[in-house]
C-alpha cells in the first residue's frame, strides 16, 4: 500500500471548555471505503470539518492526497467531494439548478455538468424533482441532491457525513452501488455513522472514534476478529445497560402521577 | 409563566453574550449607543419641560407618535435579524396564547432597543409631567400602556409580515398592498402639513395640529392623555384614554389569534409540488465562470427569497413617498415642487448597500458549498456585487427617466446622475467590504421571522451603521461633483459640467469599489472557515 489518501496528525479543535477533538490521527488507505464510527458527540463531524477545509482546527495536519488542506486549500478541496450533515444547502435553487451552480463553482465545463447532472438526478430518482425547489424536498431527498452536488465535479475522495441518514431502502441500495463503483474506479470514499450494522456491511475499513480520539482503527475484518461488529463496538465504548427499577414510572401502569 | 419566560429571554442574551468576543463587542457597543441615545432624550425631554413648556405636549405626542410608528416599521426593514422567543417553539408544551401573550410582551422588552425605550420614555415623561399631580399620575398610568401598546402594534406587524412573507402567493398582493400604504403616508403627511400651513404657516403651530391629528390615533393616543390633564381638558383626556385602551385591548386580542395560530401550526413554510421556472437565459447571459454561476444564483434569490423582496421594497419607500409629496406640492410657489423626484433615486445606494452586506448572512450555513467549492472570495464578491449593481442601476435609471418625463427639464439630470452613480457604486463597495467582514446569524428564507436569533441584533446594528457611514464617505467625492454640476447648472458650460460629473463620478465609483471588491475577497479567502462559523451558529 502506497501513502494514505487522507492522513491527520494530531488533529484537536476546542469548542469553548469542551474539547470536541482531541489529537486525532487517522490514515485512510487509498481506495478504501472507510467508515468513522463514533457515539453522538463523538467528533465524527467536527472531523470531517477539518478533514474538508470547512473548520480551522486548532492544532494538527490534514494531508488529501499529498495537499496540506490548511496550508493549500485549494489544491486539496479541487479533490474532495463533500456532503456535510446539518448544513443547508442553496434551497431556493431547484434540483437541476442547484447541481448546476456547484458544478459551474468547480470549473466543470457546461456540457459535463448538462450531461452528468441529468444522470445523477436519473440514477438518484430525483429526475421527477428536478425543477422544484429544493426547500420543499423531504429530507431523504435534500441528501440525496446532496450527494448529487458531491459528484458532480468527479472527485477523487469523497467525505460523507451521515449519508444514509432519512434515506428511503431503495435509494440506499442505489447509494451503495455508486459508493462501491466510486472505490472500484480509483477513488476513495470516508463516510460517518453510527450504524453499526450498515458500516459493517458496506466498508472495508473503519475507524471507532469516541471523545475526540481513535479507539481503534484498521481493516473490517481484523477489527471484527470473528464477531458481530457492535458487541466489539460496545465493548470498546464499554457500554451501559439500563439499571434495574431505572425509569419505571415511564410505564403506563405504574398508575402514578 | 412571565417570569419564566423573562428568565428565558436573559439567558438567551447571556449565552449570546459568552459565544465570541466579537458578539459582546458588539452589543456593547450598542448598549453604549443606546445608553446615550437615552441620556439625550431624557436630556431633552427635561430640557423641553423647563425652557418651552407650552410645547412639552405636543412635541411629546409627535415625536412619541414617532417612536410607536418605528418600533411597526423597523422588524420589517430588518427581517431576518429579529432577536425574539418565536412562539412556535412552545406548540409541543401544554399552554395558551392567552398565558404566554404578557410574558412574551415584556420578554420583548428586554434587549438594548426596549430597555433605551422604556428608560428614555418612561424617566423623560415623568420629568415633563411633574407639572402636576394630575398629570403625573395620567403619565404613571398612560406611559407604560404606550409602551405596551408600541410592543402589541409592532409584534403584530411581525407576525403579519410572516405570514405574508411566508407564503409565496401572497407575496405580490402584499407588495402592492405595502406600495399603496406608503404612498398613503406621503399623501397624509402632505395633507397635515397642508391643514397646518392653512392655520398660520409657523412650524410650532404645525406641530400643535399635527400633535392634535395623532392624539386621536392609535399611535399617538396614550402619549396625549398627560398633556391633556395638565391642561385641565378632561373630556378630551378621557376619550384619549378609552382609544389608547382599545387599541391596545385590540391589538392584544389580534395577537392573540396570531398567536394562537402559530401554537397550533408551528411548521411554517408552505410545501409546494409546482416547478419553478428556471429562466434558463439567466444562465447563458451570466456565462459559465463562477462569478457569472454565483451572479446567477444571486439574481433567482432576489426572486424566491422574500427577504431581498423586502429589502427591495424599502428601496421603493422613499421614492415613493417623495413622489407623492412632489405631486402633489407642486402647485405651490417656491417650494422644490416636481424637481425633487430627481431626489428618489438617491436612496437606492443605501439600500443596495445593506442588502450586499447581508448577503453572505442571508446564506446562511449554505455558504460550505462556496467553502468546499474553492470558489475564491473575488469571485463571491464580484457575482453578487454584479447583480445588485445592475438591479440599483436599472431602478434608478427608470426612476430618473420618471423625474425627466415628468419635469420636463433635463437641466438637473446630470447631477442626479452622478449622484445616483456615486451612491451606489459606493455603496456597492461599502457593503461588499463590511459583508465579508461581519456576519450575523439570519433566520432562513421562508421560516417564521419569529425565530429566535438571539444577540444577532447588536452586531445587526453595528453592520447597518458601518455600511452606512461607509456608502456615505465612498461616495463623497461623486456627490461633490453632482453638487458642482448642480451650482453649475443653468450656465452655457452646464452641460459639460454635468458629463465631466457623471463621467467623474463613475470613474472613482468604479476604482473604489473594485479595491473593495479585491481587499473583501482576500479577507475571505483568509476567513473562510470562521465566516461559516458565523453564519451557521443560527443552524445548531
Amino acid at each position: 500500500m502506497t501513502s494514505p489518501a487522507i492522513a491527520t496528525v494530531g488533529l484537536a479543535k476546542r469548542f469553548g471548555d469542551k474539547v470536541a477533538v482531541a489529537g486525532l490521527d487517522l490514515a485512510v488507505p487509498r481506495g478504501s471505503l472507510f467508515g468513522l464510527v463514533g457515539p453522538n458527540g463523538a467528533g465524527k463531524t467536527t472531523t470531517l470539518s477539518m478533514i474538508t477545509g470547512l473548520l480551522r482546527p486548532d492544532a494538527g495536519q490534514v494531508i488529501v492526497e499529498g495537499h496540506d488542506v490548511w496550508v493549500d486549500p485549494p489544491a486539496a478541496k479541487a479533490l474532495m467531494g463533500v456532503l456535510p450533515d446539518g448544513l443547508r444547502l442553496f434551497d431556493r435553487l431547484s434540483g437541476r439548478e442547484l447541481l448546476r451552480y456547484v458544478g459551474l463553482l468547480r470549473r466543470v465545463p457546461v456540457a459535463d455538468v448538462d450531461r452528468r447532472s441529468a444522470e445523477l438526478l436519473d440514477v438518484l430518482g430525483l429526475a421527477a424533482d428536478a425543477d422544484r425547489l429544493v426547500v420543499d424536498y423531504s429530507a431523504g431527498m435534500t441528501k440525496k441532491i446532496g450527494l448529487a452536488c458531491a459528484l458532480i465535479h468527479a472527485p477523487r475522495l469523497l467525505l460523507l457525513d451521515e449519508p444514509f441518514e432519512a434515506v428511503d431502502p431503495v435509494s440506499g441500495e442505489t447509494i451503495r452501488s455508486i459508493l462501491h463503483s466510486f472505490v472500484a474506479g480509483g477513488g476513495t470514499v470516508v463516510l460517518s455513522s453510527h450504524v453499526m450494522e450498515l458500516v459493517e456491511r458496506l466498508c472495508d475499513h473503519l475507524a471507532v472514534i469516541a471523545e475526540g480520539r481513535v479507539l481503534a482503527s484498521g481493516s473490517v475484518e481484523s477489527l471484527r476478529a470473528g464477531r458481530p461488529l457492535q458487541e466489539r463496538f460496545l465493548e470498546l465504548l464499554g457500554a451501559h445497560s439500563l439499571g434495574e427499577g431505572a425509569l419505571t414510572w415511564l410505564h403506563s401502569s405504574s398508575a402514578s402521577s | 409563566m412571565v417570569a419564566l419566560l423573562v428568565r428565558l429571554k436573559l439567558s438567551l442574551l447571556r449565552t449570546s453574550l459568552q459565544r465570541s468576543v466579537w458578539r459582546t463587542v458588539g452589543i456593547v457597543i450598542g448598549a453604549a449607543y443606546g445608553l446615550g441615545v437615552a441620556v439625550l432624550a431624557i436630556v431633552g425631554q427635561a430640557a423641553l419641560r423647563f425652557a418651552a413648556p407650552e410645547y412639552a405636549a405636543p412635541a411629546s405626542v409627535v415625536g412619541l407618535s414617532a417612536l410607536t410608528l418605528g418600533w411597526m416599521i423597523l422588524p420589517i426593514l430588518t427581517v431576518g435579524f429579529d432577536d425574539t422567543i418565536e412562539p412556535g417553539r412552545f406548540a409541543l408544551l401544554p399552554v395558551r396564547a392567552r398565558e404566554l401573550l404578557p410574558g412574551l410582551v415584556l420578554a420583548a422588552l428586554i434587549g438594548i432597543p426596549g430597555v433605551v425605550t422604556v428608560i428614555a420614555v418612561l424617566v423623560g415623561q415623568l420629568v415633563v409631567w411633574s407639572v402636576s399631580l394630575p398629570a403625573l399620575l395620567a403619565a404613571l398610568v398612560c406611559v407604560p400602556l404606550g409602551l405596551v401598546t408600541c410592543v402589541l402594534l409592532s409584534r403584530l406587524v411581525v407576525t403579519a409580515a410572516g405570514a405574508v412573507f411566508g407564503s409565496r402567493r401572497f407575496r405580490e398582493i402584499a407588495m402592492v398592498v405595502f406600495m399603496l400604504l406608503v404612498s398613503s403616508i406621503g399623501i397624509v403627511v402632505n395633507l397635515a402639513s397642508a391643514a397646518a400651513r392653512s392655520v398660520g404657516g409657523q412650524l410650532t403651530e404645525r406641530l400643535v395640529s399635527l400633535a392634535d391629528v395623532l392624539g386621536w390615533s392609535p399611535l399617538g393616543a396614550a402619549w396625549s392623555v398627560p398633556g391633556e390633564v395638565a391642561a385641565g381638558r378632561w373630556g378630551s383626556a378621557g376619550g384619549r384614554l378609552v382609544v389608547a385602551l382599545v387599541v391596545a385591548a385590540l391589538a392584544a386580542r389580534l395577537w392573540e389569534l396570531a398567536l394562537s395560530r402559530a401554537l397550533t401550526s408551528p411548521l411554517s413554510g408552505s410545501s409546494s409540488a409546482a416547478a419553478v421556472a428556471s429562466h434558463g437565459w439567466l444562465d447563458r447571459v451570466f456565462g459559465s465562470t463562477p462569478t457569472g454561476a454565483v451572479a446567477a444564483r444571486a439574481l433567482r434569490y432576489w426572486r424566491r427569497d422574500p427577504r431581498y423582496l423586502s429589502g427591495g421594497l424599502s428601496a421603493l419607500v422613499m421614492p415613493l413617498i417623495i413622489g407623492t409629496v412632489s405631486l402633489t406640492t407642486s402647485r405651490d410657489v417656491g417650494g422644490p415642487g416636481l424637481h425633487a423626484l430627481y431626489a428618489a433615486p438617491l436612496i437606492l445606494g443605501i439600500v443596495v448597500s445593506a442588502t450586499t452586506a447581508n448577503d453572505l448572512s442571508y446564506d446562511g450555513s449554505a455558504v460550505w458549498t462556496h467553502v468546499t467549492a474553492g470558489v475564491s472570495g473575488r469571485q463571491d464578491r464580484l457575482g453578487r456585487v454584479l447583480v445588485n449593481g445592475v438591479l440599483g442601476l436599472l431602478v434608478g435609471l427608470v426612476f430618473l427617466g420618471i423625474a425627466l418625463g415628468v419635469t420636463r427639464d433635463a437641466g438637473p439630470l446630470p447631477a442626479a446622475l452622478a449622484a445616483t452613480l456615486a451612491l451606489l457604486l459606493g455603496g456597492l463597495a461599502a457593503g461588499t467590504a463590511v459583508g465579508a467582514a461581519i456576519q450575523v446569524p439570519a433566520v432562513p428564507a421562508g421560516a417564521n421571522p419569529f425565530r429566535t436569533r438571539s444577540g444577532g441584533g447588536a452586531m445587526g446594528l453595528a453592520s447597518a451603521g458601518l455600511t452606512l457611514t461607509g456608502t456615505v464617505v465612498l461616495a463623497l467625492p461623486g456627490l461633490v461633483l453632482a453638487g458642482l454640476a448642480l451650482w453649475r447648472m443653468s450656465g452655457p458650460e452646464g452641460l459639460w459640467v454635468g458629463l465631466a460629473a457623471v463621467l467623474g463620478s463613475a470613474a472613482a465609483g468604479c476604482g473604489v469599489l473594485w479595491l473593495a471588491i479585491v481587499k473583501a475577497g482576500e479577507q475571505l479567502d483568509r476567513t473562510w472557515p470562521e465566516v461559516l462559523a458565523r453564519v451557521s451558529a443560527s443552524d445548531e
